[in-house]
């Protein structure tokens, strides 16, 4: 079973610590790393795919500095960057090969694999068409099929469902769910739903940080009793909002119910509801803290 | 004794026969062990040039097929003219320098849409492909300029190596200067930013042929000197650029 271990891991340009000593193991399973932007995300998966040298620590791969492994790492390898790029004159197809042969993959067997992963990611129709006539969407797609050229043992995708609506987001989560297996898979994203159901573990990170770790249970067992909802007049709204961390609000007949993630019970008739990873977000992304409201 | 021993184990083995059962799981483990065998294809440095060359943008063999024509038409015309070696050389350095900011240009390409990152994570990384691409467009270049000067010492009756010396000097160093454009600044990768390095460089090469007796034979030194600098700055530039590629500073600008 393949192993990534974060041994002390940090980035440090000029004063300022990026990530700040990450300690982890990764094995098989989908890992969903979440983080307000600015957190350290992008800069620990350019750590962990060899792009970004290591200020401090060791990223290891079956006991091997992933340095030193070099190509043998790298095709392991399946990554789409945040800010994913294209040459605009090259067409879906053309891309696709290109990398392809970058990953080292036999010209013949890349055509085949080229022209399946263009079918799995709804491009097959427009692969003659040059890529910068694509929606932003549509790039995306590409994206994520070129990370998966290779049957990458490890695929990293730094933010892949920006720019996807609902159905491609489905469509993606499929695509990874049916892929898990047997695999490292690192899906780093702000955007709570886009891991809730396919992650195995989350791990979250805030100030470069990792603030904690385990699977979806775990993170809901530690927030539980600290979510409740309440019912309030509409013109207490505004108070609330600024005092607690709501995080959902919805008008009815009785009045505005709302959801709020705090330590204490926020409002002497307020209950206590199950949490979901959205409430643990926000309770360890909140900017405040405050007194109970009487 | 030993032999008696095997003939024996022989005889008894051809008797024998496998049990299908048997035979069927253990074709089936081989099976497995063969699906689950990764062959890995490494590309030979043929290969990779290959890869280079097939991806190269048909813009930047045009142009560097239009420096060519350039500079055929400027031997052929001079020659017919008869003119003397300052005029050959005020135009050919110009061209020259022009190369070195096409070919640059050319490499520059890898940091100006967005792909340096994931072309960084491949397994032939970029650090790899850009040293192919940098041998081969200079490469290309430099047979070019040596070909041209070869015309030249043939119509001006010079020594062939005295004009390449003119004209590998305006060349380095406009290599020099757009690489430190492409790898230093932001928008140094941009179209724009190597068209004004274009004109600028153009003007500079010409600068020389103000004083035709700096091509004299007294200065030759000189140029040498300039070249040889040239070169080691160039050399040293490149080995920063790698350095800065493979700890990510020049790929991961944000």
């Amino acid at each position: 079973m393949l192993e990534l271990k974060l041994d002390n891991v940090s980035k440090i340009y000029g004063g300022h610590r990026a990530v700040d000593g990450i300690e982890y193991i990764l094995s098989h399973g989908v890992y969903g790393l979440l983080g307000a932007n600015g957190a350290g995300k992008t800069t620990l998966l350019r750590m962990i795919c060899g792009i970004l040298e290591v200020t401090e620590g060791r990223i290891l791969c079956e006991g091997t500095e992933i340095r030193k492994m070099g190509a043998e790492y790298r095709r392991l390898l399946g990554y789409l960057p945040q800010n994913f790029g294209y040459y605009p004159e090259f067409t879906a197809r053309k891309f696709l090969m290109y990398l392809a042969a970058l990953k080292a993959i036999p010209k013949r067997e890349a055509a085949d694999k080229v022209e399946e992963l263009l079918r799995l990611v709804d491009l097959e129709q427009v692969k003659d068409k040059k890529v910068k006539t694509f929606s932003g969407g549509m790039v995306r797609r590409l994206g994520i099929a070129q990370a998966l050229l290779g049957e990458p043992e490890i695929l990293i995708l730094d933010e892949p469902t920006a720019g996807l609506d609902p159905k491609e987001r489905i469509r993606f989560r499929n695509i990874i769910s049916a892929l898990s297996k047997n695999r490292i898979i690192i899906l780093s994203t702000h955007i709570v739903s886009d891991v809730e159901y396919i992650a195995d573990k989350i791990l979250l990170m805030k100030g470069g940080k990792l603030l904690s770790a385990g699977d979806i249970e775990h993170m809901l067992s530690q927030v539980r009793g600290k979510v409740w909802e309440c019912c309030i007049r509409p013109e207490e709204a505004e108070a609330y909002q600024a005092n607690f961390s709501v995080s959902n609000l919805r008008n009815t007949e009785q009045g505005v119910k709302l959801r709020i993630v705090a330590d204490d019970c926020p409002l002497t008739d307020a209950v206590p509801v199950d949490p979901d990873l959205e409430d643990v977000y926000l309770y360890y992304f909140r900017e405040f803290d405050r007194e109970p409201l009487s | 004794m030993v032999r008696k021993r095997q003939e024996k184990i022989w005889e008894r083995a051809a008797g024998m026969k496998p049990d299908p059962q048997k035979k069927k799981k253990s074709l089936a483990c081989i099976e497995e062990v063969i699906a689950d065998k990764k062959i890995h294809n490494i590309p030979s440095p043929a290969e990779l040039i290959h890869i280079q060359l097939q991806y190269i943008s048909p813009v930047f063999w045009l142009l560097q097929g239009g420096m060519l024509l350039l500079l055929l038409l400027l031997l052929y015309q001079m020659a017919r003219m008869g003119v003397e070696l300052a005029d050959y050389l005020w135009w050919s350095s110009i061209v020259a320098a022009w190369m070195g900011i096409l070919a640059n240009g050319a490499v520059g390409r890898y940091f100006s849409h967005g792909m340096a990152e994931l072309e960084q994570s491949c397994c032939i990384n970029l650090s790899q492909m850009w040293t192919i691409r940098m041998i081969l467009t200079i490469g290309v270049d430099i047979c070019i300029l040596t070909l041209f000067s070869g015309g030249v010492a043939m119509c001006t009756n010079t020594f062939f190596g005295r004009i390449a010396v003119y004209l590998l000097v305006p060349f380095v160093l406009s290599n020099i200067c757009c690489l430190l454009a492409v790898s230093a600044l932001r928008g140094g990768r941009s179209r724009y930013t190597l068209m004004v390095l274009a004109v600028l460089a153009g003007l500079t090469a010409a600068a020389p042929s103000l004083f035709p007796e700096i091509y004299g034979t007294a200065y030759l030194w000189v140029w040498l000197c300039m070249l040889v600098l040239g070169i080691i700055v160039f050399a040293a530039q490149i080995k920063n650029c790698y350095g800065r590629m493979i700890r990510g500073e020049m790929i991961c600008w944000n």
